[in-house]
């Protein structure tokens, strides 16, 4: 039976199955239930995909709570950008801010322990990628993303900007230290 | 009319094509090659940027091309051909005189002049917001516009061969059940009529949102509906300010290939920045410990 010629008898479908068809059927059929039931098994336990909450925010009264955050609890400036360094108390809500272009500002998170991180974009979209752990997150003006995070590994990670966000994109690039 | 000066009967394939259909299933599919030369011109000029040894390109064009690269390649080439298979599925397989040709020109010219009026506005620098388009970047309205011509171009075209089965049905062209490719082809054009709508839904208040009649656009409901554009399965606050919505944006600003204009950042002084190329957010970044970016030099 041709593909592009319409089937030689009207009721085509009560003609015997061939094996090899019904082999490449169920071949196909079982693949599809992996498929699926892969997406809420890697949701749960995959450990990459974020469960975050999301709320509605304003760039002004974000930067106000960014802004609070960084005076009480700046250790440092870093950067030609003089680019405070900010190390909140642990199980505290700390706040990351993404602008044109750059993050705002440096965390400096302890090990072990957890913390409510909170992230808006203050003009366009932005994309919060965490590397080399490979966590990402779209971070959307007017939103408010809240993660709960709890570092496991000490070191220096780098914060890029995975979402276009204009001409300056690729130097939108920050740290996020954890002790 | 009769049989023989309607249709003609190809003499390497046997198959019988309607005239007016052939023509329109030339027209779609010559056009969806040249988008595909285009987009993989540009393709290669992208390979040779991220290739560092080259790095062909600067920032600036890269991100153009790149925008280009993805309309061309994602909509235009697939859809242009998509509709050119759609007419050969239902008219030259069925047998059957393809519905309303002139409709068909019509559904052609609306998607050939909204790809390339897109196509300008990219590479008239005025609208490198990448294929994804997330408000509230701000792209030139043509962008927006050309989409939507397309779009709508591109639903007259599914709607032309939903047509066309009726017709074949109902003179008889074929008998039992329409074959196996066809059947494929009915259910790509179900699912591009979903997708293009959706397309459709969000660029339209989009386009008015550039063209500064529409004050503001969700960018999650943006960016929900947007994926529905191509996917079948799609998965109230102040405005941050873009000056296409808040103020008319500046001629000098939008001609420029690299946006240069001022935003009232009050750290140190009034700066010149250089966002997109478009006009930047203004009057965000008015908190002391938060000077603009180094991209931003006092003037």
């Amino acid at each position: 039976m041709s593909a592009i010629l319409p089937p030689p008898q009207r009721i085509w479908w009560k003609q015997p199955l061939d094996r090899v068809e019904l082999v490449w059927i169920v071949v196909a059929f079982v693949w599809c239930l992996v498929l699926f039931f892969m997406m809420p098994y890697w949701h749960v336990y995959g450990k990459q995909n974020l469960s975050s909450e999301t709320y509605r925010t304003t760039p002004d009264a974000f930067a106000k709570k960014a802004q609070a955050m960084t005076d009480q609890f700046k250790v440092r400036e870093e950067g030609a950008e003089k680019t405070p360094v900010v190390a909140p108390p642990a199980g505290s809500d700390v706040y990351l801010i993404g602008r044109l272009w750059a993050w705002w500002p440096i965390l400096e998170l302890e090990k072990g322990k957890s913390y409510r991180l909170h992230l808006t974009a203050m003009d366009y979209q932005h994309g919060f990628s965490l590397q080399p752990e490979n966590i990402n997150i779209q971070v959307l003006p007017g939103y408010e993303h809240v993660l709960t995070v709890t570092p496991n590994r000490s070191g220096t990670y780098a914060i890029v900007c995975n979402e276009f966000c204009g001409i300056g994109h690729h130097k939108m690039v920050s740290k996020l230290y954890v002790k | 009319m009769t049989n023989t000066e309607m249709f003609r009967t190809c003499p390497r394939s046997g198959l019988q094509f309607h005239r007016s259909a052939e023509g329109l299933i030339k027209a779609n599919a010559v056009a969806a090659v040249v988008f595909l030369l285009v987009g993989g011109v540009l393709a290669l000029l992208i390979a040779l940027t991220r290739w560092q040894a080259v790095h062909l390109v600067g920032a600036d064009d890269f991100y153009m091309i790149l925008t280009a690269h993805g309309l061309n390649m994602l909509a235009y080439w697939i859809i242009f051909f998509e509709i050119a298979v759609l007419y050969f599925c239902s008219s030259t397989l069925l047998k059957s005189r393809l519905a309303t040709p002139r409709l068909g020109w019509l559904a052609f010219a609306l998607m050939l002049i909204g790809a390339l009026t897109n196509n300008v506005a990219v590479f008239m620098g005025e609208a490198t917001v990448m294929f994804t388009s997330y408000v509230p970047l701000p792209g030139h309205p043509a962008f927006y516009l050309g989409l939507i011509l397309f779009a709508v171009g591109a639903l007259i075209g599914c709607f032309i061969f939903l047509g066309t089965l009726v017709v074949a049905k109902s003179e008889k062209t074929y008998e039992g059940s329409i074959p196996l490719v066809t059947f494929g082809a009915l259910t790509a054009c179900i699912i591009a009529i979903f997708t293009i709508a959706a397309g459709a839904i969000i660029l339209i208040p989009t386009f008015l949102w550039s063209a500064g009649y529409i004050k503001y656009i969700d960018p999650l409901m943006y960016r929900t509906i947007w994926w529905a554009f191509g996917h079948s399965w799609p998965s109230g606050t102040p405005l941050p300010p873009s000056c296409s919505a808040r103020s008319p944006c500046p001629s000098a600003c939008r001609a420029a290939r690299s946006c240069c204009t001022s935003c009232s950042c009050s750290s140190p002084a009034p700066i010149t920045c250089c966002p997109t190329r478009g006009c930047p957010p203004s009057g965000k970044y008015s908190t002391p410990a938060m000077p603009c970016t180094s991209q931003c030099s006092p003037r």
